[in-house]
């Protein structure tokens, strides 16, 4: 009876020895693997420009900054398209070509269409300011894990505030995050960052 | 660029010393304010303010012509987010300075009444401890396009 049992109770150890090396081996190289691949964040989204739709698919560059805010901000907002303005004035024309900025204003009740386009071309003559709806807005947002908060301030004479993300984004064609810099104050970094991915 | 800056910053410095009083408290390096953006209602200023008293001193803002409004603003981030709170008045520390900058502490400047170009002087009136002092902020672009602003200075 022992010698009966004892057998194939080796075979089997051996079988399940063999088994459980393959099986951790796989999965040891699948965990390799997910640690090498940061989850992707961010993807195409519609959003209107001068109140046509307009989609990021059909606008795509090859490198495409995003930054998130409101026309009406007059410190963080204008500082940081300023900063990316003069980066991109060190551009040749054919990086240009290849690179934008979309700005897009979270302010849907307050931010006109023409006005947000008009607001992010003075800073440079091709930067794209972008509205929406109350939807398209919140989709983005939370697409590329912004946030903002429409706060009243009846001390203000502005009457409100948005409190928002700070942070420029960094899409390739598909519009995936490949990188984001956050309280952009130096066009060198923006130059850097770009000159670097493109 | 650099060398424009300097200029700039030496003509604020001048054109100020000339209107300095004596019994001033507080003195304004680098005083600015952005030409106001097409398609907002607002512009911020910054300046480094010293306090050279022995004593902490608080600083009002009263008004600036032709501005609708003005009001002393600080940012702050509050959970991720940059968020601009109304503030009464700054405090500058004696023997200290308070720098506004962006991000931080600022003066606000709501809608003027007419339009503001480059290389303007705005005076901007302060109550300090109480008392008024006039500060001559230079209106600057929001981007500097080096040959033009060559060309406008020499
Ligand atoms: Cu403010």
């Amino acid at each position: 009876m022992e010698f009966t049992i004892r057998k194939p109770s080796l075979k089997v150890f051996v079988v399940a020895l063999l088994c459980a090396t393959f099986v951790s081996g796989v999965l040891l190289f699948s965990l390799i693997k997910m640690a090498n691949t940061t989850p992707t964040v961010g993807g195409s989204f519609e959003l209107k420009y001068r109140g046509a739709e307009w989609r990021f698919l059909d606008h795509n560059k090859r490198l495409n900054l995003l930054y998130i805010g409101y026309a009406k901000c007059p410190d963080v907002c204008p500082m940081s398209l300023s900063v990316v303005a003069q980066a991109f004035l060190k551009f040749s024309e054919n990086e240009l070509k290849q690179i934008q900025l979309l700005f897009l204003s979270v302010d849907y009740q307050n931010d006109k269409p023409d006005d947000v386009a008009d607001y992010a071309a003075q800073f440079f003559k091709d930067f794209v300011g972008l509205t929406g709806t109350k939807e398209q807005i919140d989709f983005v947002v939370n697409l590329f894990g912004a946030s903002y908060l429409m706060e009243k301030n009846p001390k203000s004479y502005i009457g409100y505030s948005i409190a928002h993300t700070d942070k420029i984004f960094f899409l390739n064609e598909k519009g995936e995050v490949i990188k984001s810099i956050a309280n952009p104050r130096s066009d060198e970094q923006i130059y850097q960052s770009v000159k670097q991915l493109l | 660029m650099k060398n424009i800056m300097f200029i700039g910053l030496t003509l604020a410095t001048f054109s100020y010393a000339k209107d300095k009083k004596l019994a001033e408290l507080l003195s304004f390096q680098d005083a600015r304010i952005f030409v106001p953006s097409k398609g907002s209602v607002a512009t911020a200023g910054y300046a480094v303010v010293n306090n050279k008293s022995e004593k902490e001193v608080s600083l009002v803002i009263s008004k600036a012509e032709p501005f609708k409004a003005v009001e002393t603003h600080m940012t702050v981030e509050k959970e991720g987010r940059m968020a601009m709170e109304k503030v009464d008045k700054f405090l500058i520390p004696a023997n200290g300075s308070l720098e506004l900058k962006p991000g931080g502490n600022h003066i606000m400047l709501f809608e003027p009444s007419r339009e503001i170009k480059v290389n303007e002087e705005i005076k901007v009136e302060f109550l300090v401890d109480g008392q008024n002092q006039e500060v001559p902020f230079k209106t600057i672009p929001r981007v500097s396009t080096p040959k033009k602003e060559e060309t406008h200075h020499h």
